[in-house]
């Protein structure tokens, strides 16, 4: 009841209310943001962008989902709307890789270290990536959304989660011989 | 722990709860660039506060004018009914046995009022009207009283329907006087006079044993008479007789009855004629019911003419001159130049606006109206005091940007100065240093306006709102005493652009085919004209704008 009466004050551009849905969801959406962008500070501009659009567009949000579903829709959508105006959707599609099993240490991996290696996935192995296996988007969904075809869109799944695997394996290798 | 693990669930469980705070000076970030965006916004609704009472005045203004004009229209058809009511009286006189039951009609009643029939229920059952080919529309009305009444009385009136009927189908009867050829009016009353006298006399030789009591109305209805005078294209001499049928059984019976006493005075004549009466009545109604539809065909295609010929007419854009005296004024006291100028009073000197325009005509109602003007606008602060000090000193007006020469004077309201000194010799000095300061100010008005026209014809009035943009052009100050005129520098707190709100009525005539004269008083308010220091000083200006105006 507190986030609606929060967004109905936000729709009257009432600041503190603004301030307050940002402390509530900027946590959500900065992680989303980390993770479809490059680096920290494109990851930083594209939060800022995401919530002066969602301060904007507040009124159009009807309470049928969730309002965090909603703002991180939003985020995803400016940022992808970022690459699409970048046009560095066209990759030739490449072998599958067909090897998707991992030996690791769960708790040698940081999070730091995933986001790293995800934020480092060409664009759009990592816009896929991030889409189908973080956000729960089909290949069909992701199709439409990159304007790509749907055999792209896994094989730039399949790319990101070999390059991703690769990079796991050497850390991980380094991580054994720094322990020895 | 090492396990073997799909890299799609390592990834989903490890960023299952993924948060990240982001750098503190984010939210900095965005609340300033919100607060610029609601700056940004904030200057286009103080505007349209003001050009929303505009249009809502003007809304009203045309909804109010539109009401009234539909009253007048539906006025208009009274002109032919008080002809007909004329008629009734006319016939009320010559005959008893007609009366009026209401405006509309001319009952004819051989009763010669004994008995006092109820009409106005009985009205409108059937109502047929007929074009013949001598234009008159005859409609007659049979009616069946339930009461026991004479029916001697009902034979004289279907005698009178038959003569109707017989007029209409072009027969003669040479016993009533009756002629196709004598369509007048005045002979078919004269007629049904005769008629019914004569019934008075058949009445008497006729026995009282009728059971049912059939009476006759001719109703002489006018309703389409009006609707096609007004149009000027049907025939003005129309008459019309109603018909009214209660109900198809009261018909028969009526004839029955008819045809009994028919036979008591061997009138073989009216047998034959009361057979065509209900005979012509049901094909007055058939004819009735067709050319009704086709009157109202007619009618729509001649509004549909006219409305043609009014779109044809109206070119949709236009160009037009101005010139117009100015009044500028403030709306409340005070001084643009220095708070301390407030109460000082001020002359507001009438200029002269120029300028050129072009119109675009959205409909016929509604036009859009731009155009360039150059107005002059200038107001002195009196009672200032000056004085010419022989060094520079400190700007003490600080909305006057100060030209050099003007760099060691000192302005300061007289009534301030009064207060504050004592002793004759300084107001001595006072007197003679006192002057006015004038402030000369010239815009270039960019208007944007929409009117509404209340009339279109010869002579016409709109009522007008919409904005201005103005563009500063010459801002200067000047110091005006006796024999003395010195620029002292500009005015500082003068937005570069500001607006107005204007509203105000258009009155135009056209003198030679498309071009127009126009006067067009207008009020404009004006918002944001200083950008600080103002003090409480709401200028506004009226302008008379006149000129002429060509359509093409």
């Amino acid at each position: 009841m507190i986030i609606e009466q929060l967004i109905y004050e936000c729709s009257n551009n009432n600041t503190k209310a603004q301030e307050q849905i940002y402390r509530l969801l900027a946590p959500k959406l900065f992680s989303v943001c980390l993770k479809y962008s490059r680096n920290y500070e494109e990851a930083q501009d594209n939060l800022q962008e995401s919530f002066l659009i969602i301060f904007e567009k507040i009124n159009q949000y009807k309470n049928t989902g969730s309002f965090e579903g909603w703002a991180k829709r939003v985020t995803i959508n400016y940022v992808l709307q970022q690459y699409r105006k970048q046009n560095i959707f066209e990759i030739v599609s490449e072998k599958i890789a067909d090897e998707e099993e991992i030996e690791i240490d769960d708790d040698n991996i940081s999070l730091e270290f995933l986001t790293k290696i995800i934020q480092e996935l060409p664009d759009r192995y990592r816009l896929v990536f991030n889409l189908y296996v973080l956000d729960g988007y089909s290949h069909k969904e992701i199709a439409e959304m990159l304007e790509i075809n749907i055999g792209t869109s896994k094989s730039n799944l399949a790319r990101a989660k070999a390059i991703l695997k690769s990079k796991i394996e050497s850390n991980n290798s380094f991580e054994v011989k720094k322990s020895k | 722990m090492k396990d073997n693990k799909n890299i799609e669930r390592l990834f989903q469980e490890k960023f299952k709860d993924f948060e990240a705070l982001p750098p503190q000076d984010s939210w900095d970030i965005i609340a300033s660039r919100l607060n610029e965006k609601k700056k940004k916004k904030r200057i286009v609704p103080i505007w349209f506060q003001f050009s929303g009472i505009a249009a809502s005045l003007f809304i009203i203004g045309a909804l109010i004018w539109n009401f009234s004009g539909e009253n007048n229209s539906t006025e208009v058809p009274n002109s032919d009914n008080t002809i007909v009511n004329t008629e009734d009286a006319k016939v009320n006189s010559n005959n008893s046995n007609i009366a009026s039951p209401n405006n509309e009609a001319i009952v004819y009643d051989s009763q010669s009022n004994e008995e006092s029939l109820d009409k106005k229920s009985n009205n409108s059952i059937n109502q047929y009207n007929e074009k013949s080919t001598d234009e008159k529309l005859v409609n007659s009305k049979l009616k069946n009283n339930s009461s026991r009444r004479n029916g001697l009385v009902s034979n004289g009136k279907l005698e009178s329907d038959i003569n109707a009927n017989l007029n209409q189908k072009g027969f003669k009867k040479g016993k009533n006087n009756f002629k196709k050829q004598s369509p007048s009016e005045t002979n078919f009353e004269k007629a049904l006079v005769a008629n019914a006298e004569k019934n008075k006399a058949k009445r008497k030789s006729k026995s009282k044993s009728n059971k049912n009591n059939s009476a006759f109305e001719n109703l002489f209805h006018d309703n389409n008479v009006v609707d096609n005078n007004r149009e000027g294209k049907t025939a003005i001499n129309k008459e019309t007789i109603d018909a009214f049928f209660e109900n198809k059984t009261s018909n028969t019976t009526t004839i029955t009855n008819n045809d009994s006493i028919t036979k008591q005075t061997n009138n073989s004549d009216v047998v034959v004629s009361n057979e065509i009466i209900t005979q012509d009545s049901t094909l007055v109604a058939e004819v009735s019911k067709e050319t009704n539809p086709l009157e109202e065909l007619l009618k729509e295609k001649e509004a549909g003419k006219n409305e043609d010929e009014k779109e044809e007419k109206r070119s949709k854009w236009a160009i037009s001159t101005n010139a117009s005296p100015v009044y500028f004024n403030s709306l409340a006291q005070g001084s643009s130049i220095d708070q301390q100028f407030d109460s000082n009073s001020k002359n507001y000197a009438t200029t002269l606006s120029l300028g050129i325009a072009g119109s675009y005509a959205i409909n016929n109602k509604l036009s859009l109206k731009t155009g360039v003007n150059n107005i002059n606008i200038s107001y002195n602060t009196n009672d200032v005091l000056f004085d010419a000090r022989m060094n520079n000193v400190e700007n003490n007006i600080p909305t006057i940007s100060r030209n050099p020469e003007a760099s060691n004077m000192v302005f300061s309201s007289k009534a301030n100065v009064v207060e504050t000194l004592s002793g004759d010799i300084e107001n001595v000095v006072i007197e003679n240093n006192v002057g006015a300061l004038q402030q000369n100010i010239s815009y270039i008005e960019v208007p944007l306006e929409l009117s509404y026209k209340l009339l279109d014809k010869k002579f016409g009035i709109e009522v007008i709102g919409g904005m201005s943009t103005l563009f500063l052009n010459r801002n200067n100050i000047s110091l005006v005493a006796d024999g003395i005129e010195m620029e002292v520098g500009r005015a500082n707190n003068l937005n570069s652009i500001h607006f107005s709100s204007n509203v105000g009525l258009g009155f135009k005539y056209s003198f030679w085919k498309s071009f127009n004269a126009n006067f067009q008083p207008m009020f404009k308010y004006q918002i944001n004209t200083f950008s600080e220091n103002s003090g409480n000083f709401k200028p506004y200006f009226i302008g008379l704008y006149t000129g002429i105006s060509f359509s093409f």
